[in-house]
């Protein structure tokens, strides 16, 4: 069976996004859409732009636009949690109701992730 | 019940795939009456199932094998099921993952089944809205 075609099933509400923002030593990761194993390439390279230069004293990490995330994410995460300590940054995580909330609590990652 | 005949896809074992296949099984979920927070974990379950394909099935650094994906059942009972033609479960070091893939999939789905066959595979099916497999 050919899969289904792309606009049938809505597939722009589905569109990853990532945006970096920075501040006054602040960077901000802001991510949207639907996450998985495929945007681990883009993730990882924006992780280390935004803690490669300027070194901030603090990272954010801005999930409230992420429609889907699944362990590929959250290892993701964990990897941001490790170098963001490495370099000396506050992490914080921010979620929305939703999916993103659903899996960190069916995980308990969040107590985790944030400091 | 299933006179509604089985939905089916193939398709290399890559990490692109893995997006349009989910959405594609959420689709046909949807479509055979699952809905609210069932259909959540259900697309959450579907993506756990190939992206373990994705990392563990075929050797990281050959050509991707195949991964199949089918959506069976009706009336929002439904029975999703994954399976590859790679090695099978097995005890590696250093591990592409943090190993909870298949933990939260178990772990939101009515039913959970793995099988793994030395030489054939790997297959997991997980059901929804059901107690015993759909």
């Amino acid at each position: 069976m050919a899969l289904p075609q792309p606009d049938r099933f809505n597939l722009s509400d589905a569109a990853f996004t990532c945006e970096l923002r920075r501040g006054d030593r602040v960077a901000e990761i802001v991510l949207g859409g639907e996450v998985d194993i495929a945007a681990r390439p883009p993730l990882d390279n924006v992780l280390h732009e935004a803690l490669g230069t300027d070194s901030p004293d603090a990272l954010v990490v801005d999930l409230t636009a992420v429609t889907f995330a699944d362990s590929s994410t959250l290892h993701w995460l964990t990897e941001v949690k490790r170098e963001a300590d490495a370099a000396g940054a506050r992490l914080t995580v921010t979620t929305a109701p939703g999916a993103v909330r659903d899996l960190l609590g069916i995980t308990g990652m969040k107590p985790h992730l944030s400091d | 019940m299933d006179d509604t005949p089985p939905s089916h896809w193939s398709a290399p074992a890559t990490p692109y795939e893995v997006g349009r296949l989910r959405r594609a099984a959420t689709a046909a979920a949807a479509e055979r009456g699952l809905d609210g927070r069932a259909l959540d974990h259900l697309k959450l379950a579907v993506s756990e199932a190939l992206t373990n394909a994705v990392l563990h099935a075929y050797p990281e650094n050959g050509p991707p094998g195949p991964v199949r994906l089918e959506v069976a059942g009706e009336d929002g009972a439904v029975r999703v099921t994954v399976s590859d033609r790679g090695s099978g479960m097995a005890v590696r070091s250093g591990s592409r993952g943090l190993g909870l893939g298949l933990g939260i999939l178990a772990s939101v789905a009515d039913f959970c089944e793995i099988c793994t066959v030395r030489g054939e595979g790997m297959r997991v099916s997980v059901g929804f809205g059901c107690q015993t497999g759909c």
